[in-house]
């Protein structure tokens, strides 16, 4: 995984692949990630690490069982890094090559078309400034960065 | 799928997740109008699909004017925002739904999402009571 240079604090989870347990690390990571950030912005990082886990276990794993994720967060005095990796299925290309705009330029006034999944990176992209991901020999990788305020 | 095939798998699924169901949310009639509070802190993935699951036996059994009181609830993510649209949806246009005591945070998905233009979003009980009753 990566090395931050300066990493002032590292977390390093290996989480279970099951709602539950994203959803238990999901709420862990807040106490991570909050003396940094603004309260939207903490809860902005936390829905887009949430949609993220719950990808992998979903459509990565396919809600199998025995599975993990591994999620490293770490910060220096100008950035939050966070970087996930599964050996599930990776995002298709399709999915990646989707921009916020298309993912959330859904008709309001359509009730039959308003989206009920497929959300999730559109919300992530948003959280953070870079996502980038990568697929190499069955292990998956997705890197997150959002810059940091000075302190 | 068949529709029995689908019933049978929605009946297993309720019936392997009643006691989650049972207790993830409360459920107050006010006349014809039905507050619903999710029991649950996060309506994330893991509790989205049964919290979907107990409302609409809500509306299967003749609820159609929701009240959606987020007190408790101080994590959303897509997942428990898709099951408020599926809900939505399952409605077809009777009734409606109104959503109340929602935190800063949660109201921020909503409005990321751009679904605070397609849910009343009032800020207490009363307000929501009223806005479904219309």
């Amino acid at each position: 995984m990566f090395s931050l240079p300066g990493c002032k604090g590292e977390c390093r989870y290996v989480i279970p692949a099951t709602l539950g347990e994203v959803s238990r690390a999901t709420e862990a990571v807040r106490t991570v990630i909050a003396p940094r950030l603004t309260p939207e912005e903490c809860y902005a990082i936390e829905i887009g690490i949430s949609e993220v886990l719950t990808n992998i276990v979903k459509h990565g794993y396919s809600d199998r069982e025995g599975c993990s994720i591994t999620m490293c967060l770490c910060t220096n005095e100008r950035e939050l890094l966070v970087e996930v990796q599964d050996t599930g299925k990776s995002i298709p290309p399709a999915i990646l090559a989707r921009s916020v705009d298309e993912v959330l330029n859904f008709d309001l006034q359509n009730l039959t078309t308003l989206p009920e999944s497929g959300l999730g990176l559109a919300l992530a992209r948003l959280a953070f400034d870079e996502l980038t991901y990568q697929s190499n020999n069955g292990v998956n990788s997705l890197r997150l960065q959002k810059r940091l305020r000075a302190p | 799928m068949s529709r029995q095939t689908a019933q049978a798998m929605q009946n297993w699924y309720y019936g392997k997740n009643k006691d989650l169901q049972m207790n993830l949310i409360g459920v107050t009639h006010v006349g014809e109008i039905v507050v619903i509070e999710p029991m649950v802190k996060r309506l994330d993935a893991s509790a989205a699909p049964a919290f979907r699951l107990a409302v609409l036996d809500l509306i299967a059994a003749g609820d159609s004017r929701l009240v959606f009181d987020l007190t408790g609830v101080d994590f959303i993510d897509s997942s428990g925002l898709g099951s408020m649209v599926s809900i939505l949806k399952a409605l077809s246009g009777r009734g409606g739904i109104a959503i109340c005591n929602a935190s800063a945070a949660v109201l921020s998905l909503f409005r990321l999402t751009r679904m605070d233009k397609v849910f009343s979003i009032v800020p207490g009980r009363d307000e929501a009571v009223a806005k479904v009753t219309a």
